[in-house]
């Protein structure tokens, strides 16, 4: 298991985030600053593409809710794409899918 | 008070004692190393494990004899493989005299190539058990084989002596001692429980304990030559040892030297928390199978439970705050123990494909869950048990 490694792809007024690896207490900032900065941005839609990420700990969710409540600030949700079933339990047992869209 | 690793300095307490600790990082692969320049002789505690170890010791010992030349002892605070695989691997300067002493169980468990009682059978690439005879035998039951001395081609000998040993508490440890000149000794304790054979040191201010800090340890109470009595014996008796606030430093056989202040409250600690380990299973191949499998379920459960629990603080941050996580009144320390768990799931899954002893990370699961319960609130867990759940998991 490596580093989190994350890309950035803007698509009229999309941005996707497409992260590979853990994101875990190590490699949770790799996708703290590009997420919030894409958030933070007016006017575009934020998706985060997990599928390859093996798996989320607690500190990718908080990266998580930081973003969703920066998008929650100009009514917008988070989307996560390609969520592992794994990941979509915790974030489904957490609560999480009240405030983010969990899109195929 | 503490030893810096990889340097000469005076052993505390004492006036013409020099050591040099060669600290390993801590691992079951390969032991600390404490060489001792002494007036009469050059000890080497534990060579360990290491090939990499073994030269710097040979180097270190080589320039040390360049400024006198002095007969070297390896000595063995047990026979268990990390610390006495390379007891006959150092490459001294010709015309060195060495001897190498050990507790009678060690000398025998070396000399019959023992891999349960040396630990040998626990490295999955199945290591050669060094042999080389034990030239200096102690604490022998019926001493008719023990060493009274260890003499030395020039005519020079070393005198092993026997004290009476203090009771205290009705607590005896066996005792030995060597003069190493200028008024300078080596103290000698058995210390059994971890093997049978361990023994403790005391030069000056200094206690060297082998692994008695880790007898009670989840993942090594049971191997082979660990008894629980004996244990407890020995921790009462050790304890007694400080008594007169003269012992300042002690050395462990693993990781950094502590105070004699901080050991003591761990073996005390420890004797607690050992009481309860007198039914422990042998620790066998199956037994470490098991143990690791339950680690590895450990860590999964875990870190599914510490993410969903933070997970569902986080989301009730999301309505309570407009930004940022605010101060939720949890009294736990979710990201140390996120942090604590990353780390450990990051060396297990290092673990896999490689040759490290699956011990290892039984061991180091162990640590991490200590770790998880200090961050977790005593209310919150009344009942759990870190050592119960690892020492019978089946009944955790």
């Amino acid at each position: 298991m490596g580093d989190l490694e994350v890309t950035v792809e803007r698509l009229a007024a999309t941005v996707t985030l497409h992260a590979a690896g853990p994101v875990d207490a190590k490699t949770a900032a790799s996708l703290h600053e590009p997420l919030l900065a894409a958030a933070a941005a007016p006017n575009a839609t934020v998706c985060l593409d997990l599928a390859r990420v093996p798996y989320m700990s607690n500190a990718g969710l908080r990266v998580l809710v930081l973003a969703a409540q920066a998008l929650r600030a100009r009514d917008e949700r988070l989307r996560l794409e390609h969520v592992p079933p794994h990941i979509e339990n915790v974030l489904s047992s957490a609560g999480f899918t009240s405030f983010v869209d969990i899109v195929a | 008070m503490s030893l810096a690793p990889n340097t000469w300095q005076t052993v505390p307490g004492s006036r013409s004692l020099e050591i040099f600790p060669i600290l390993a990082q801590p691992s079951i692969v390969s032991s600390n190393c404490f060489i001792v320049s002494a007036p009469t002789a050059i000890l080497v505690i534990d060579p360990g494990a290491s090939r990499e170890q073994t030269r710097r010791i040979s180097d270190v010992v080589t320039v040390a004899l360049a400024v006198s030349k002095r007969p070297v002892l390896v000595i063995l605070t047990h026979c268990h493989q990390d610390h006495s695989q390379e007891a006959d691997r150092l490459v001294l300067p010709a015309g060195t005299e060495l001897r190498r002493l050990a507790h009678d169980a060690a000398a025998r468990a070396l000399e019959q190539s023992d891999r349960a009682l040396t630990a040998a059978d626990v490295y999955p690439w199945n290591p050669a058990v060094c042999t080389a005879p034990i030239h200096g035998r102690l604490f022998a039951p019926d001493g008719a084989c023990e060493a009274s001395g260890l003499t030395f081609g020039g005519g020079d000998r070393l005198e092993i002596t026997r004290s009476a040993a203090s009771l205290v508490d009705d607590v005896a440890l066996a005792h030995r001692s060597i003069a190493l000149g200028d008024g300078e000794r080596l103290d000698i304790y058995h210390t059994p429980g971890h093997t049978a054979c361990s023994i403790s040191l005391r030069l000056g201010a200094l206690l060297m304990i082998g692994d008695l800090a880790f007898a009670a340890n989840p993942g090594l109470c049971g191997l082979a030559g660990w008894n629980h009595e004996d244990l407890i014996r020995t921790l009462h008796g050790v304890d007694s040892l400080f008594d007169n606030g003269d012992i300042a430093i002690c050395g462990p056989g693993h990781g950094d030297a502590v105070s004699a202040a901080a050991m003591r409250d761990t073996l005390r600690l420890m004797r607690e928390e050992a009481r309860d380990l007198t039914a422990v299973e042998a620790m066998n191949a199956n037994r470490i199978a098991g143990l690791k499998r339950y680690t590895d379920e450990f860590l999964e459960e875990a870190l599914a439970l510490v993410t969903i629990l933070s997970g569902r603080l986080y989301a009730a941050s999301y309505y309570l705050f407009d930004e940022g996580m605010g101060r939720l009144p949890v009294p736990i320390d979710l990201d140390g123990i996120d942090r604590t768990l990353t780390e450990f799931r990051r060396f297990a899954d290092a673990f896999n494909g490689s040759t490290t002893p699956e011990l290892t990370v039984i061991l180091k699961g162990v640590q991490a869950a200590r770790c998880c319960s200090r961050r977790w609130p005593a209310t919150m867990c009344n009942g759990c048990s870190i050592r119960r759940s690892w020492v019978a998991p089946s009944d955790g």
